[in-house]
């Protein structure tokens, strides 16, 4: 599996807007819905799905990267997006560190075994200091898909 | 084992949601609180059980059967503390 498998392209936010832990979710949930998911009716409740699970314990795993998701009947497969923010969102991360690099994932009620490989496969590429100094780096959607798919096997 | 033994134990994971990020964010918080190092197998994978990545990448799902493995001074109550929760039936 690959970042790029469940990322939808145009969905990728190459310079968050938000400044904070709820608007980057909503801007990431609506950058969804901008690329064909989620009816007008779901978007508040994905986002107070996600917003839900943050609150269980925060998914700023820590080197500058977060990984907020919850599972939503509106989906049936595994979606996800990436964003970046420049200047960074405080997030209540593990290091204490700002985040930089998101990955929003929505997973259907029933498939743990997708949920735990797209987990997986998005921990094991942001492990790569490399890897997320370039997604920063990135000035544009298609540089962050060039990234995710020009990638090593692996990711 | 007594005083400052090795324990290992089999465990098998029957959240269906297996070992995801909720699970495994409560590990590795519980294991901090202990002196004993722990170390999680899923086959040949080893997780550091501090570490809330390493736990991710076992990628253990409902029905994966872990080694779950604590040394230290404080071994059997982190062993009982820490099986519990991979051994729970739904989300902590």
């Amino acid at each position: 599996m690959r970042v790029s498998n469940f990322v939808i392209q145009d969905a990728i936010v190459p310079a968050l807007a938000a400044t904070t832990k709820e608007g980057v979710i909503r801007e990431m949930v609506h950058s969804l819905h901008g690329a064909g998911f989620f009816r007008d009716t779901e978007l508040d409740d994905v986002v107070r799905a996600v917003m839900r699970r943050e609150q269980l314990g925060t998914t700023g795993i820590g080197k500058h990267i977060a990984i907020p998701h919850s599972r939503h009947p509106a989906v049936d497969r595994l979606i996800g997006t990436l964003a970046v923010s420049q200047a960074g969102v405080a997030f209540d991360s593990l290091d204490g560190e700002p985040v930089h690099v998101f990955v929003l994932l929505i997973s259907p009620q029933d498939r743990p075994g997708e949920h735990l490989r797209a987990l997986e496969t998005v921990v094991r590429s942001m492990r790569d200091d490399n890897f997320v100094r370039s997604l920063r780096e990135s000035k544009s959607r298609d540089d962050i898909w060039a990234l995710l798919n020009g990638s090593p096997a692996g990711w | 084992m007594a005083g400052n033994g090795t324990l290992r134990r089999h465990v098998t994971i029957i959240n269906p949601l297996g070992l995801h990020y909720r699970p495994a964010q409560v590990f590795s918080e519980l294991a901090k609180k202990f002196q004993s190092r722990v170390t999680v197998w899923n086959g040949s994978t080893k997780a550091d059980g501090l570490s809330l990545m390493e736990l991710i990448l076992l990628v253990a799902l409902p029905g994966a059967e872990l080694v779950l493995e604590v040394e230290g001074g404080d071994a059997e109550e982190a062993m009982e503390n820490l099986a519990g929760i991979l051994t729970a039936p739904g989300d902590p």
